[in-house]
């Protein structure tokens, strides 16, 4: 089948009446959690992940798909009217938004940030639909040691760049790693870590984990400093940018656009990488450096489209290798397989009418998002306007129903309270939960493709160095791991966590 | 020198023991038929000697955060209001239901913060509780605690 005519079995899956709702209903629900702050496209996707139990799988991962890349958009409105970001991805656009706004601009950086965000997406689904079949094809020659070794380069990566402490975002990863063996042994069926509890026989589930490190953490540490927001008051209007505007904004869009595009595919990159790299690109390239953080266009528009494209670039690990790059794509893979599914090399061929539904409904997605957030922008300025007091406990409402909704277990609301504290006190801490979150993930995977390596090569390490892609995949990960020994690499790497956090 | 990466560090150490110890017991096997503890006993392995680097950076590196430092300024009451309304909620839940635990639970943390007029903290409660009660079980078929009374 050619690209033309996949394509347009995809827009004949996406756009039937079902699926357009469902897209729909992604992408609202994606640019409202992108809004309102304290709740993430992970919340997000956790709570409706019980939901997608009861409709087709296309439908299902087309709404899941929809929130991820729908709250993209909506975290630049919060950075550019309230200077605190909707989403991670967004923190960046704070510095120079937020300054537009308070000059009167918050019109135009609000439609630059939409527009940028369209642009970037959509050429971000194109590299996705000429990118994954060749990867597929690729990717049908990787047998365990090579999935194995790139699954611990995908950790290296996203260790490498957490804020702060290598060794934290490691023993993080250390735990995830556990956390994930914890049940059955899918080879000889071995009770592991259990407690003799049967509630822990299948393992701990995904979204108590999430909700708790993510939904009520985010809670504990909003409450335990009164948070004030300053909303932007005056009228937003002139939402077209000027030709002054788009001038000054074309380059930034599409530099930002190709940059986030092949950081979203690396695992462990991803959105907020890709708007910190962005901004620092457009800084560095500008004739007049000195605007940025005083309300240069610039600063909108790179960042906005580089994050955007890499939450479309993110799609590629997943779909063509079976490899989440981050913690949203962990999710995504969760609801595959929860439909019987599993993504990867074959997905293509075995299920063409998905993965091509899929890519054709970021199209219609994407042109949703524009609408929803330019003529619309009024309706999410009235959401940011309802107080965190009464936000917070709707927050916690719908974790609660979302994890109770996928096991029907009141245990699973227990862990979540519990990792819940333990996710407050690893923030006080300075432990991050984004790598214990893809290693909980990938820990029976690769556990199962090392056990799988070992046998195969009658217990010989040399396996895993004698071929090429998972060779090259571990000299990477050990480059990286090593890097903070280079005093000037290990003083490049804290001074991008330092902006991130700062 | 009782700094926070000290508590941690020496926390995440005895986990990494537990977690070598868990390893052992449910045994290694061997190289060409590894066993179901393998990967856990040598995580475990890894976690120590990484807690083991943040110990011995946070002695003899510049001083970090102390373990107070870290609680300056917190407002604990509305932190531990919220675990415990949390705590007892989910104790609840089994036997009232889905409904009534959820109204009184949303009453609770609707005045924990700051103090709201009793009719909107009530009024709130119940609407959100009975929309997620419509959109969740009613519509999409979320199965949620009935409790005893058949009030879920």
């Amino acid at each position: 089948m050619d690209l033309l005519s996949s394509l347009a079995l995809g827009f004949s899956v996406a756009l039937q009446p079902g699926n357009l709702l469902y897209c729909f209903i992604g992408v609202f629900i994606g640019t409202l959690v992108g809004v309102l702050p304290g709740i993430g496209p992970v919340a997000a996707m956790s709570l409706l992940l019980p939901v997608t139990f009861n409709v087709s799988p296309t439908g299902g991962i087309i709404m899941l798909a929809g929130i991820y890349y729908g709250s993209m958009y909506g975290g630049s409105t919060t950075a550019i009217l309230v200077n605190i970001p909707g989403e991670a991805a967004s923190v960046v656009t704070c510095l120079d938004g937020y300054e537009m706004a308070k000059q009167g601009r918050a019109g135009p950086a609000l439609g630059i940030a939409a527009f940028g965000s369209f642009i970037a997406g959509t050429v971000a689904i194109v590299g996705l639909m000429l990118l994954a079949p060749t990867l597929a094809r690729w990717a049908v020659k990787f047998g365990p040691a090579e999935y194995f070794s790139l699954m611990v380069l995908g950790l290296c990566i996203l260790t490498y760049l957490s804020h702060g402490s290598l060794l934290k975002a490691l023993v993080m990863a250390a735990v995830g790693l556990v956390l994930g063996l914890i049940g059955l042994d899918s080879i000889n069926g071995a009770a592991r870590l259990t407690f003799d509890q049967l509630e822990l026989i299948d393992g701990v589930g995904l979204v108590p984990i999430v909700m708790g490190l993510f939904g009520i953490a985010e809670i504990l540490s909003n409450l335990e400093q009164p948070l004030k927001r300053q909303i932007f008051e005056t009228k937003i209007r002139n939402l077209m940018p000027t030709r002054q505007d788009w001038k000054q904004s074309a380059a930034p869009i599409a530099r930002g656009s190709v940059l986030g595009f092949f950081l979203g595919i690396l695992p462990g990159g991803g959105a907020v990488i890709s708007s910190f790299l962005s901004y620092a690109l457009e800084k560095r390239v500008s004739r007049t450096p000195e605007r940025f953080g005083k309300g240069a266009i610039e600063g909108v528009a790179g960042p906005e489209s580089a994050n955007n494209a890499a939450a479309g670039g993110a799609f590629i690990p997943l779909l063509t290798l079976g490899i989440p790059p981050n913690v949203v794509m962990a999710l995504l893979l969760g609801a595959f397989i929860v439909h019987g599914l599993q993504p990867g090399p074959l997905l293509m061929t075995q299920n063409p009418d998905l993965f091509w539904g899929i890519v054709a409904s970021m199209y219609i997605g994407n042109i949703m998002l524009l609408i929803l957030n330019l003529p619309l922008i009024g309706m999410w300025v009235q959401v940011l306007k309802v107080p965190y007091k009464t936000l917070f406990p709707l927050i916690l409402l719908f974790c609660i129903v979302g994890v109770y909704g996928i096991s029907g277990a009141i245990f699973d609301i227990y862990l979540m309270i519990g990792f819940g504290i333990l996710g407050y006190l690893m923030r006080k801490f300075g432990y991050e939960p984004a790598p214990l979150i893809l290693a909980f993930v990938l820990g029976p995977l690769m556990e199962n493709n090392l056990r799988k390596s070992l046998i195969l090569s009658q217990g010989d390490f040399s396996f895993f160095v004698t071929r090429p892609i998972s060779l090259t995949c571990l000299v990477l990960a050990a480059l990286l791991l090593l890097s903070p020994l280079v005093p000037w690499l290990n003083a490049k790497r804290k001074r991008v966590a330092l902006d991130e956090e700062s | 020198m009782r700094t926070a990466d000290l508590w941690s560090a020496g926390l995440w150490i005895l986990v990494g023991a537990y977690f070598i110890h868990a390893g052992l017991e449910l045994d290694l096997g061997e190289l060409r038929d590894p066993g179901s503890g393998l990967m856990i006993f040598w995580v475990g392995v890894l976690m120590v000697v990484l807690c083991a680097g943040i110990f011995v950076a946070a002695l003899v590196g510049p001083a970090t955060a102390r373990f107070g430092e870290l609680w300056a300024g917190v407002q604990y009451g509305r932190v531990v209001r919220f675990v415990l309304a949390l705590c007892v909620y989910a104790l609840l839940l089994p036997w009232l239901g889905f409904i009534p635990t959820t109204v009184l639970l949303l009453i609770v943390l609707f005045r924990a913060v700051e103090p709201t007029p009793w009719w909107a903290t009530v009024l709130l409660a119940v609407l959100a509780t009975a929309f997620c009660d419509l959109v969740f079980h009613r519509w999409l078929g979320i199965q949620l605690p009935a409790g005893y009374f058949g009030w879920g």
